[in-house]
């Protein structure tokens, strides 16, 4: 997995509770077209796993379950390597909004 | 307030939207779970928007551009489901290793140029010839109507007048049906007549063609009407040609035989239909007037039909019609009609009908030089696979997987296949300018041969299967290498090239055998040529002039006819290089000859009703037999005593005098019709039998009267002359127009170049076949080269220990010359087979040899393997020379 900026800060701000793909956007200012691509080959690179919210929150919300995104013990080591390298990444991020989404992961 | 809430969700209605649109782009397996994962996350911002009050068209427009993302997202998966990314990769990769190897990238573009080329070129002209539909509406509902004619003469001719008026008067399969009579005209605007050939259509004619005129109107019913007929429609090529395309014309006059017609319309330029012979230059269109005497002609066939079948009236139920109005006919007019029927055909199939036989030929001949391309090119890849193995064993040995290797090898094939496909559709272009130069003048529809659209998404399509063909072996063979062996050996790779030779030998063995399936072809074509202009056509052509003139029109009485040929003929008797000379109404090789029939019996002998023959009749002066060289073969040609008020004589041919069976048929008495009367007239010689037409079909009966006994204004003057015989064609006519200025010629040409058109289309066949099979031999002779040298080279060790241990140069000779030539033979023998087996193909095609001539096939194969021989015989003696020490120690 390439080490670029945009992959970093997408991992680091899922290590810090934005689980979710909007969320992250929102934390990383990066626009979706960067975000998801860089989602789908730290999953596919096993560095994060993603599940389904539960059913009834998403009933609640009348609509379908969100895809919920969590970093691995992998994705964990490669940040290490990757904070060495941007020394400032954790300083790019904005707060999150939310640390855990309600009824997620569990 | 309802307004207020709608206006919102339809912001979220559009980003759903785009969310779908976007994942068509995702592959199927994933989508589901794709376009939830979106759905779920705008779905959920908008609630937290509503929430918190945050909807306004900012927030809205950000949702929106953010859905946007949803696009680069999709496209991001498909190319890493499809692996796009890897194939632009691959190409990159090819083409810096073609780069490297330009020798290899540029013999092989080369010859997939050759295939794809001559493969587009082929394709180009039968699309055009065979496959695109006619420029008429309805084509499909437009036919042609024949007449077959009275027994053992003619399988399908042109409409005997009366014929044709019955069918058009009794038919009802038919919403229009109409004639085209050939016509000239002589155009009277300049210093001398000028022939301008024409067409007179009758009632309907361009109205069942579903034809517009260009420029103007097409005729008016009454103008079929004597009298008022002096109207012309002009072919748009005469109209550019000597009009200057001016459309002014339409509404003027023109003289044509001295008379004003007024222009009333001009042709569309694509319509030519391909319908009466030289086709296309009949620039000038009447209205043909029915007269009396054309409902009573129906020994003379000239008339050409179409016709449109009613909406509804399919081909079979109009065939069924009109066979049952020929019976009838055939009851009521038993004399002209007995055993006449009709033959209702297509139009298209009718166009295409003269074409079809060697066209087939020609799409079969070019799809085997194709797959001599291909297993050309695939035993290059295979050469220079030995080369790559290392390059891809490393790969394969650093984790490359091996349907990965197999992509990139046909990236790289599937970059030469382009590189060939450009380099062919520029071979196409010249190829098609040079089809379309070397055809046959007469071929319908030959105008419309260009290179287009159709012809570049055919070289497309076998580009593709090229790559196909040319690469995957190669690919599946190279990506299985096994790494140890071939890092181990050194790249010297001698356990992956045992396969991988046995490949490139079962190439070049069916390289041979194809070559000499297409060497086969083109030998029995030449031969059939060669029998063909060694066919004696009953008289000698070369030297001979001939120049037709229709002189009716100035000379309407039989005296003032035989009056203006006696003195015609005494001036060009005296030309300067005339040796010989005469007039004849029926003209062997000339586009139109007048055919007239007769039925034939002999006086004394009954004959059963049912049973009678006919013949052609002839009239022809004395002078004619010997202009053209005919040999007499008993009694005599006619003389000065044969006079106008003595009793008639007649020369016959020599088929019809074996017809007549008799042993000697000078003396009989033979009851014949001329213009419609009934005449008797004594043989008095036979002459040799004159083919018509064509040198490959046997003279039909034939029986000559002489002019001086029965004035013809149809003639041909023929002039054997010293000398060049187109100088004479120029001094000829000077004579001709100082007896009447006014006469027009209608066609002059040397009788050599008459005989050689009609052998054209089969000098066309010959010449392209001739092409392809030389490329073809040319291409086995090098790949059977490119193996034996591959071969020796990789024995060279084991032919330095062999002279090492004290072989001789003949021996290796023999080793190495038996590598290649096993092949060869083999090769050879397949193909003969092959040969064998395609013989019906080309059988229709022949004349006097048979399709699996012993001699033909023997000589292209002696032909194939001496090339062969040769093209191992140098990598043999280079192996020959082998340095036994430096094969040894170096490896």
């Amino acid at each position: 997995m390439n080490v670029t900026y945009a992959t970093a800060l997408v991992l680091e701000a899922i290590a810090r509770g934005h689980h979710y793909g909007f969320d992250v956007m929102d934390a990383t200012g990066l626009p979706s077209g960067t975000v998801y691509p860089v989602l789908r080959r730290l999953e596919q690179e096993r560095l994060v796993r993603s599940h389904w919210e539960r059913q009834e929150q998403a009933q609640r919300e009348k609509r379908p379950p969100r895809r919920y995104y969590e970093i691995q013990p992998a994705g964990q080591a490669w940040l290490e390597g990757a904070r060495d390298r941007f020394r400032r990444l954790g300083a790019a991020l904005t707060p999150a909004r939310r640390l855990k989404p309600a009824g997620a992961g569990g | 307030m309802a307004g207020r809430r709608e206006r919102p969700q339809a912001a979220l209605e559009l980003c759903l939207a785009l969310i779908r649109l976007a994942g068509r782009l995702v592959p199927a397996p994933l989508r589901p779970r794709w376009a939830q994962e979106w759905e779920a996350e705008v779905r959920h911002h908008w609630t937290g928007l509503e929430k918190t009050s945050g909807l306004n068209w900012r927030s809205k427009l950000a949702l929106v551009r953010r859905v946007l993302g949803a696009l680069p997202d999709a496209a991001w998966l498909r190319r890493q489901f499809t692996a796009d990314a890897d194939l632009v990769h691959d190409l990159r990769h090819g083409l810096r290793l073609l780069r490297r190897d330009l020798g290899f990238a540029s013999t092989a573009t080369a010859i997939l140029a050759l295939g794809i080329g001559s493969a587009g070129a082929i394709f180009t002209v039968a699309d055009a010839l065979l496959l695109r539909p006619l420029p008429y509406p309805e084509p499909e509902h437009l036919v042609t109507l024949w007449q077959t004619g009275p027994r053992g003469l003619v399988e399908r001719e042109e409409v005997a007048p009366a014929n044709f008026l019955d069918w058009r008067e009794r038919a009802r399969s038919f919403s229009g049906i109409a004639a085209a009579v050939p016509h000239s005209y002589d155009y009277t605007g300049g210093d001398h007549p000028e022939v301008l050939f024409a067409v007179r259509v009758t009632e309907g004619f361009l109205g069942t063609m579903g034809v517009v005129p260009f420029l103007g109107r097409d005729f008016r019913l009454e103008e079929h009407q004597a009298g008022r007929d002096r109207v012309a429609l002009l072919g748009h090529g005469l109209w550019q040609r000597r009009f200057g395309s001016d459309p002014g014309l339409v509404g003027r006059t023109v003289p044509l035989d001295g008379e004003p017609y007024l222009v009333v319309g001009i042709l569309p330029p694509e319509f030519d239909p391909g319908l009466l012979p030289t086709s296309g230059e009949r620039g000038v269109w009447t209205p043909h007037v029915v007269e009396e005497h054309d409902r009573f002609v129906r020994g003379s066939a000239w008339w050409n039909v179409v016709a449109r079948l009613k909406p509804g009236v399919s081909l079979d139920a109009a065939r069924a019609e009109m066979a049952a109005v020929a019976s009838a006919l055939s009851s009521e007019h038993p004399r002209t009609n007995k055993g006449s029927g009709v033959v209702v055909l297509p139009f298209h199939e009718h166009l295409t009908a003269a074409v079809r036989p060697a066209l087939k030929l020609l799409i079969g001949a070019v799809a085997l030089l194709l797959l001599v391309t291909w297993a050309n090119v695939a035993g290059l890849l295979l050469a220079r696979g030995g080369e790559r193995e290392r390059e891809l064993a490393i790969r394969s040995s650093l984790g490359a997987a091996r349907g990965r290797l197999v992509r990139q090898l046909l990236g790289e094939n599937a970059l030469l296949a382009a590189l060939g496909c450009a380099f062919g559709l520029l071979l196409a272009r010249w190829g098609v300018d040079a089809l379309v130069a070397l055809a046959p003048a007469d071929l319908p529809r030959m105008g419309d041969v260009r290179l287009d659209g159709r012809a570049v998404a055919f070289a497309g399509l076998v580009t593709v299967a090229t790559t196909l063909a040319c690469g995957i072996m190669p690919a599946l063979r190279l990506s299985h290498v096994r790494a140890e062996g071939a890092l181990r050996d050194g790249g010297r790779a001698f356990t992956g090239s045992r396969r991988r030779q046995r490949l490139r030998q079962g190439l070049v063995v069916a390289e041979v055998a194809v070559a000499l399936v297409l060497l086969a072809g083109a030998g029995l074509l030449t031969r059939s040529f060669s029998h063909l202009t060694r066919v004696d056509p009953g008289f000698r052509p070369d030297s001979v002039v001939a120049l037709q003139v229709f002189a009716w029109d100035r000379h309407p009485t039989a005296d003032r006819l035989a009056a203006f040929f006696q003195e015609t003929l005494s001036r060009l008797a005296s030309l300067p290089g005339v040796t010989a000379s005469g007039v004849v109404s029926r003209m062997p090789f000339i586009e139109a000859s007048i055919n007239v029939r007769s039925p034939l019996a002999v006086e004394g002998r009954p004959v059963a009703p049912g049973d009678e023959d006919t013949t052609y009749l002839t009239v022809a002066t004395r002078g004619y037999f010997e202009a053209m060289g005919i040999p007499l073969r008993s009694g005599r040609f006619f003389d000065d005593g044969d006079r106008r008020s003595g009793r008639l004589v007649a020369v016959v041919n020599e088929t019809l005098a074996h017809r007549l069976a008799a042993p000697d048929p000078l003396g009989l008495r033979l009851a014949l019709r001329w213009q419609g009367r009934p005449i008797v007239a004594e043989v008095v010689g036979v002459a040799a039998a004159v083919r018509h037409e064509r040198l490959d079909q046997p003279a039909d009966p034939e029986v000559f009267l002489s002019h001086a006994q029965v004035p013809f204004g149809s003639m041909t003057y023929v002039l054997r002359v010293q000398g060049d015989p187109a100088f004479v064609v120029g001094a000829a006519r000077e004579r001709v127009w100082s007896v009447d200025p006014l006469q027009s010629f209608y066609r002059t040409a040397t009788v050599t170049e008459l005989v050689a058109r009609s052998l054209a289309p089969r000098r066309f066949l010959l010449l392209v076949l001739g092409a392809f099979a030389a490329m073809a031999l040319l291409l086995t002779v090098v790949g059977v080269y490119g193996l034996v040298r591959f071969v020796a080279a990789q024995r060279s060790p084991e032919i330095g220990v062999r002279i090492a241990l004290g072989a001789g140069a003949g021996d290796i000779l023999r080793l190495v010359l038996a590598e290649g030539m096993g092949l060869v033979l083999l090769g050879i023998g397949l193909g003969l087979g092959g040969a064998l087996a395609l013989a019906g193909s080309v059988r229709g095609l022949l004349y006097g040899v048979s399709a699996s001539d012993p001699a033909t096939l023997g000589g292209v194969s002696l032909l194939l393997a001496s090339l062969a021989l040769l093209a191992c015989y140098l990598p043999a003696y280079r192996a020959m020379r082998v340095d036994p020490v430096a094969a040894l120690r170096d490896p």
